[in-house]
């Protein structure tokens, strides 16, 4: 998929990676290889780490142009807005699996891998801190009001359960994926309306300070 | 707990043992008409694992309702478009639940049409599904020998054929087109432009379920039309065509207004390959049950006797299917036959009580009788269901006018 910001930079890193089963290790190198004045890069980007982390800023962004293009999208409930975004965000990502499944997957160790994630995690968090600020506001009660932060933390969770779940997919056209998507994004919403995803998350909070991160 | 501290192995035996009770009692708590009892008595006595196909049919693997989301997803997938698109209209909430999907009702040009939508990943888990159903209905039916797989294959097959909605669409065409002379029997046409493996568009049919008719219905001579109609429309598949839609449920068939019958929903086709055919109809003849070596040999035949029987488990159960088959073949043995006569389905009723009070059958090997019994006894007992519900008087041979 051509990325819209500075199509042809991100794309030629996207092919190198590929290419090359690595990333470019120095922007001189980077450069020289696909004819690209250095000066050129740098006004774009500081660094190739910057591009990594763009390219996943860039799935985000295709995806929000995509759903905006739908006319009914404005006035889809919330839950189906959601389930929109995820259908057509792993839409995007699939034209780009080999890449993915390499950035993912490939070199690095997971933790690392996942460092790339920031720009998403911060977009995808505030798409989905609107959704529940709107949900907040349908609710007089403050008590049942949800704490946002929270809320779209346990949402981005939920994004990369979901992406790990269609990273490991071996299902004809990933129709597990979908399913996967449908039911945990239902669950979701069932317990969103509730508070036992706070109880849950306190408790998921928990465990990991207590437990994992001890360890 | 007693149990897994001294001896682990009988703690399993016992657990599976309590597993497969309690799977028996609830597929005793199915019952239903008379012939449904037959049918569970005839399964829970081990003849033939015929229940097998209804306790583990597509409605087993019921879904939630697809989102709005996901229809259009499915759409743009296979289709390369969104509904709405395709459509003039789509509803957008879905009107009626498929046994593995969801039904959304769509105008094209003027014509209303039925979009059926399958929910994504159920042809991948009937397989993983079956599998862990499979010990306990080994142990319920008690099926000996290597060959027992053949039931579970057969079910296994035809359930994954239901996910297929490509092949519905032909086989639907197929026999609607092989079947379109038969007066007052009518069916949706079918959108290929509109279908692929998860959906599957058809006419939207005006009309009440079957069930809904026959409850309700008070004009006799209707009736009577339309039990004959779904007997021809049977017999000329059975018999001719030699493909049969297997899943003669009430649900699947429509009457219109004019008393036509609607026949939807060609998931499930049975195909009644020769060697079975022959041997099977030979024992629903009068004379088969009259003749005594001959009734053996057919049996041997369809593998209902086993070689390895011995000579008194044989004698057994050559007596057993005489009178069970001279029960329910006997809608075949004359010109006519009364569906609604309460004599014939009392001495269905009869018979099964005294079959579940048998202690002996229950001990014999569930494995006998051909894989093809499974879903062409369904089939009849299904239609015997829905004509006596029809109170039917039917012309037994009445589709050979239409060859």
């Amino acid at each position: 998929m051509a990325a819209t910001k500075s199509p042809d930079i991100l794309s030629l890193y996207m092919d190198s990676v590929l290419e090359h089963e690595k990333y470019p290790l120095s922007v001189y190198k980077f450069c020289k290889t696909n004819e690209i004045e250095e000066q050129e890069f740098y006004k774009k980007y500081a660094s190739l780490d910057t591009i990594k982390h763009l390219v996943w800023q860039v799935f985000f962004e295709n995806t929000m142009q995509v759903l905006h293009k739908n006319d009914g999208y404005a006035a889809m409930t919330r839950k189906d807005r959601l389930l929109t975004f995820y259908f057509t965000f792993f839409e995007v990502l699939l034209l780009n699996r080999s890449y993915v499944l390499f950035s993912l997957k490939g070199s690095e160790s997971p933790m690392t891998a996942m460092g790339q994630l920031k720009h998403l995690r911060s977009s995808f968090k505030a798409f989905t801190t609107e959704l529940i600020e709107e949900g907040n506001d349908d609710k007089t009660l403050s008590l049942a009001k949800h704490p946002v932060g929270l809320f779209s933390e346990a949402a981005w969770s939920q994004l990369l359960f979901i992406l790990k779940f269609w990273l490991d997919d071996t299902s004809p056209a990933f129709e597990k994926t979908d399913a996967a998507i449908e039911k945990s994004i239902t669950v979701a919403f069932d317990v969103f309306d509730n508070t036992q995803l706070e109880a849950l998350v306190d408790l998921g909070k928990f465990l990991w300070k207590e437990k994992i991160s001890k360890n | 707990m007693g149990d897994k501290i001294t001896n682990p192995e009988q703690a399993k035996e016992n657990f599976d043992q309590n597993n497969a009770a309690d799977i028996y009692d609830g597929l005793k708590s199915l019952k239903g008409s008379a012939l449904k009892v037959a049918q569970m008595l005839s399964m829970e006595k081990n003849l033939l694992p015929s229940a097998y196909v209804d306790k583990f049919s597509l409605a087993q693997f019921s879904v939630p309702p697809l989102s709005g989301p996901l229809v259009r997803k499915t759409f743009m997938q296979y289709l390369g478009n969104y509904p709405e698109e395709i459509f003039d209209t789509f509803t957008a909430e879905s009107v009626n639940a498929a046994s593995i999907g969801q039904v959304h009702k769509a105008i094209n040009k003027g014509k209303k049409l039925a979009v059926k939508i399958q929910y994504p990943g159920v042809a991948n888990s009937i397989s993983s599904d079956l599998t862990l159903v499979k010990p306990v209905a080994t142990r319920l039916f008690n099926l000996r020998g290597k060959d027992s797989e053949k039931y579970f294959e057969e079910v296994e097959g035809k359930l994954i054929e239901e996910t297929n909605y490509t092949l519905e669409l032909e086989q639907s065409k197929e026999i609607t087109e092989a079947c379109s002379m038969i007066p007052n029997l009518k069916f949706p046409n079918y959108y290929p432009e509109f279908s692929c493996d998860k959906i599957l568009t058809m006419d939207w049919m005006e009309g009440i379920h079957l069930s809904e008719y026959t409850a309700r219905n008070n004009d006799p001579e209707q009736m009577q039309q339309v039990g004959q109609t779904l007997w021809d429309f049977y017999m000329y598949q059975m018999h001719v065509l030699k493909r049969v839609h297997a899943d003669p449920h009430p649900g699947n068939f429509l009457v219109d207004k004019s008393g036509a019958l609607v026949a939807i929903d060609f998931g499930c086709i049975k195909e009644v390959p020769e060697d079975f055919y022959v041997p099977y109809f030979e024992l629903a003849q009068k004379e088969a049950i009259d003749d005594r070596d001959f009734f053996i040999d057919k049996i041997t035949t369809l593998e209902i006797l086993r070689p390895d029987d011995s000579a008194e488990d044989s004698a057994y159960i050559t007596d057993l299917f005489h009178e069970l088959l001279g029960v329910l073949t006997f809608p075949f043995h004359n010109d006519t036959f009364d569906f609604s006569d309460e004599s014939f389905w009392s001495k269905v009723a009869q018979m099964s009580e005294r079959l579940s009070q048998d202690e002996q059958i229950r001990k014999l090997n569930g494995n006998r009788g051909s894989r093809h019994f499974l879903y062409i006894n369904r089939t009849f007992f299904g239609l015997y269901n829905l004509l006596h519900d029809l109170k039917a008087d039917i012309v037994v041979n009445n589709y050979k006018k239409f060859i």
